[in-house]
């Protein structure tokens, strides 16, 4: 696993708030949203801090298997951004990317998974507006939607040994 | 040491012997597969009215080794940033455990396991403290599956003596054979009684049918050397295979494992978990895997079971519980292959 | 179907050297099981069966033997899928391959339906993959994993620890599937093999049916069509108007 995965996964738990507040896995592609997050970050605008950023050569590069891991450690929520149609640096990346996470974000409700919690979109360098509000956006929804129980809470199992030792008595 | 037990009176006496014991039986699942599993774990409805044990020998699917050897099992874990913090190291717990529906090859597979984790200098601490004071209750299989060849590797009959207690339908009730005083102790219920000659003779026959199970033509000729790995007859039953490692992961006697090292949040965590000598990652070094091939592997696994184990530990590590014959998803079947794979005189 | 036909077939693409091999089925160690057939010799081609014991889909074994020359496969239409697949994905060349159609006469067992709330969606996964062994043989015996080396059996980076319990299992199958969309041909031999009866051939057909509705795909029914994520249209569906 690399330093900068970890990093971030010792972030998550270290400064879980003490108000409760989702946490975001944002993956950003190096030549578009990243530069836009770093515009609205040197514009000043305001945007909820709860987003770990991880910096990708394109969208192309995202592998659906990221997203998956981070549900799988407790991230509320993952966004990725990338470079709007007909603009990616490497020309098709993101259009291969839109494929596949099109279909993850429809796959995520048979797993059980809000599809609000996976969130992608195009965002250039210059939309450093855009990239605020898609945070904020999405730090709402997450918000309204609550905690993420993660996917290994297999639900009824207490209740079923209370009950299993009812029935025995 | 014999007694009798009614079968209105087997639920009662089992679940008294569940307040000093953890007890892991078979027990039906919702879509009929029996399991091993902690009964006090199952939901209700599946023990309606309390224990519902399936001691038939229907009881064979999961094998009882996932409560000497879970699948995965915590060696030590420590704080990344408390270096000079001691390893945290987590041994079995203190309430002694009863196993509870064991077959003779159950028990016999327990025995080859004890083998490989107790014998010698390398006595596993993990293995031992689950097998000290684990108590061992099996019964005698009323009938042979159509996978079983437990007469063709040994003698079952004697096998049983290796439990603490068996428990043997006879019809009208069960009788209650002790072995050990640990047995005994379990015996000591006013739920039992002392059985007839009648009911004696009863369980006698049942063992004597278990000892009769017809044996299989390959049985005379095992624990002899197989052919060389590169003889046809090998990729004849290889090309089949998928690698898949049911035959391993589900055998009761198979132990191999793998050590892994996770790190989550600041927790560094070494584990074991079960590992397969079917796939072609068992055994693969930096630059050279020894067994490269599917043929090569097959062999292994019918080499470590009928000519290393036997010449190790002077005991056969296959118990022909079937598990393999009857799970294979490609009906590789072992028996076939023992029949093939050993020289003509 | 009658055996007597596919018996013929299978001695015709023997005989005029057409293939070297042809895989099908015969009589297991049991009378309720079949077993994978080699056939190599059209003098053999008796040994071949076709009943209701005659379950797997053998385009698992089509890379392994297409290897050594032509090979033809006794396969129903989920089978005969997963072949078209794998000429589709470069895994086989399309002339090393014929296939000898059989009627799909399966007796599938009835699926789980998955439940309605997301909520008992997730605690149904859960329970299902606590009981996973970590055998793979769901992964071995469809034809869709084709890997030489599986991302699950990769050190560095590891995705998943090779640990019992619904967490690290979740990560393996509900990637595993993602890796089958544009691949299953809902044989459900993942199912099948699984020793623990996990019905993970669900997972598979979610994405199947997913991929229909976004891209008008359906797996292994075109030898000259690009796999559907090895493809795009400008036009496919975006996040903007789907509410990304
Ligand atoms: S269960 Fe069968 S297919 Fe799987 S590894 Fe064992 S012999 Fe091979
Ligand atoms: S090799 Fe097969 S028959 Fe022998 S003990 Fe293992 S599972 Fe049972
Ligand atoms: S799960 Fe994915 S990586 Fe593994 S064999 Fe299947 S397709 Fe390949
Ligand atoms: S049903 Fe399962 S085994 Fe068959 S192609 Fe789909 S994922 Fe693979
Ligand atoms: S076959 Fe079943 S037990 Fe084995 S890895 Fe697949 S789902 Fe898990
Ligand atoms: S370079 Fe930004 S999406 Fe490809």
């Amino acid at each position: 696993m690399s330093e900068e995965t970890t990093t971030i996964e010792q972030q998550t738990e270290e400064q879980k708030p003490k108000v409760w507040k989702p946490r975001i896995l944002g993956i950003l592609c190096n030549w578009c949203s990243y530069a836009g997050a770093d515009l609205a970050g040197s514009s000043r605008l305001q945007y909820p801090p709860n987003v770990r950023i991880i910096r990708v050569p394109c969208s192309g590069r995202v592998n659906p298997q990221y997203i998956f891991k981070a549900f799988q450690r407790g991230f509320e929520g993952v966004l990725v951004l990338g470079c709007h149609p007909g603009d990616c640096h490497y020309a098709k990346g993101n259009y291969y990317a839109r494929r596949r996470l099109m279909l993850l974000k429809k796959f995520l409700p048979s797993l059980g998974i809000e599809p609000e919690r996976f969130h992608f979109e195009w965002v250039s360098a210059s939309e450093g507006i855009i990239f605020a509000e898609v945070i904020a956006k999405m730090t709402k929804k997450l918000e309204d939607l609550g905690p993420f129980s993660g996917v290994s809470v297999v639900q009824g199992v207490t209740q079923i040994n209370t009950d299993a030792e009812d029935e025995h008595r | 040491m014999d007694k009798i037990v009614t079968k209105d009176n087997m639920a009662a006496w089992l679940r008294s012997l569940r307040e000093k014991y953890e007890m892991i039986g078979p027990v039906k699942r919702p879509d009929g597969a029996p399991e091993f599993r902690d009964i006090d774990m199952m939901p209700p409805g599946i023990i309606p009215g309390g224990i519902e044990v399936a001691l038939d020998n229907a009881a064979w699917l999961m094998p009882p080794k996932d409560y000497l050897l879970p699948p995965t099992e915590t060696l030590f874990t420590y704080d990344e940033k408390d270096q000079a913090e001691p390893l945290k190291v987590p041994l079995a717990g203190d309430k002694p455990r009863l196993l509870l529906g064991l077959r003779a090859c159950d028990a016999r597979a327990i025995r080859v396991l004890d083998h490989v984790y107790l014998d010698g200098a390398f006595a596993d601490p993990y293995y031992a403290a689950r097998r000290k004071g684990m108590v061992m209750v099996g019964n005698v299989c009323d009938e042979a599956r159509w996978s079983c060849f437990c007469t063709s590797v040994g003698e079952p009959v004697e096998w049983l003596k290796d439990l603490d207690a068996v428990i043997t339908d006879i019809g009208a009730g069960f009788v209650v054979t002790a072995n050990t005083p640990v047995g005994e102790s379990l015996l000591d219920s006013s739920y039992l009684s002392d059985p007839s000659d009648q009911q004696m003779n009863l369980k006698v026959a049942a063992w004597d049918k278990l000892a009769a199970i017809p044996k299989r033509p390959f049985a005379d000729k095992l624990a002899k050397d197989f052919l060389a790995w590169d003889d046809p007859i090998w990729e004849k039953y290889a090309r089949k295979c998928l690698g898949c490692g049911i035959c391993s992961y589900l055998c009761p006697s198979c132990s191999c494992f793998d050590i892994q090292d996770e790190r989550v949040a600041g927790q560094i965590e070494r584990f074991r978990c079960r590992d397969t000598c079917q796939t072609c990652y068992f055994t693969l070094m930096p630059s050279h895997n020894p067994r490269p091939e599917k043929k090569m592997r097959m062999r292994q696994r019918l080499s470590h079971k009928f000519k290393y184990q036997p010449e190790q530990f002077d005991i056969i590590g296959c118990t022909g519980c079937g598990r393999c014959v009857e799970l294979c998803p490609v009906n590789l079947d072992i028996r076939q292959a023992l029949a093939e794979v050993t020289p003509n005189e | 179907m009658d055996i007597q036909e596919i018996r013929n077939k299978a001695k015709r693409l023997l005989e005029s050297g057409e293939v070297k091999v042809v895989v099908g089925y015969e009589r297991g160690s049991t009378e309720s099981k079949s077993t994978p057939a080699f056939i190599e010799s059209p003098d053999d081609v008796d040994r071949l069966i076709w009943d209701a014991t005659c379950v797997n889909n053998l385009a698992a074994y089509a890379i392994q033997e297409a290897k050594n020359g032509g090979v033809a496969i006794i396969a129903r239409d989920c089978d005969a899928r997963s072949i078209v697949m794998l000429v589709q994905e470069h895994q086989l060349d399309k002339d090393a391959v014929r296939v000898i159609e059989v009627p799909d006469e399966t007796q599938w067992a009835d699926d789980p339906a998955l439940p309605e709330s997301l909520e008992e969606r997730r605690a149904f996964w859960a329970k299902e993959f606590e009981k996973c062994t970590r055998c793979y043989a769901c992964r071995q015996a469809c034809p869709g994993c084709f890997c030489n080396t599986c991302f699950i059996d990769r050190i560095v980076p590891r995705w998943a620890a090779k640990r019992a319990g619904a967490s690290d299992a979740w990560m393996f199958h509900v990637t595993r599937a993602m890796h089958q969309a544009g691949r299953c041909g809902d044989c459900r031999e993942c199912s099948r093999v699984c020793p623990v009866g996990i019905p993970v051939h669900l997972l598979a057909r979610e994405i199947e049916t997913f991929v229909g509705e976004l891209f008008d795909y359906k797996a292994g029914m075109d030898m000259d069509a690009d796999p559907v994520l090895g493809t795009f249209t400008p036009e496919d569906p975006d996040p903007n108007e789907h509410g990304g």
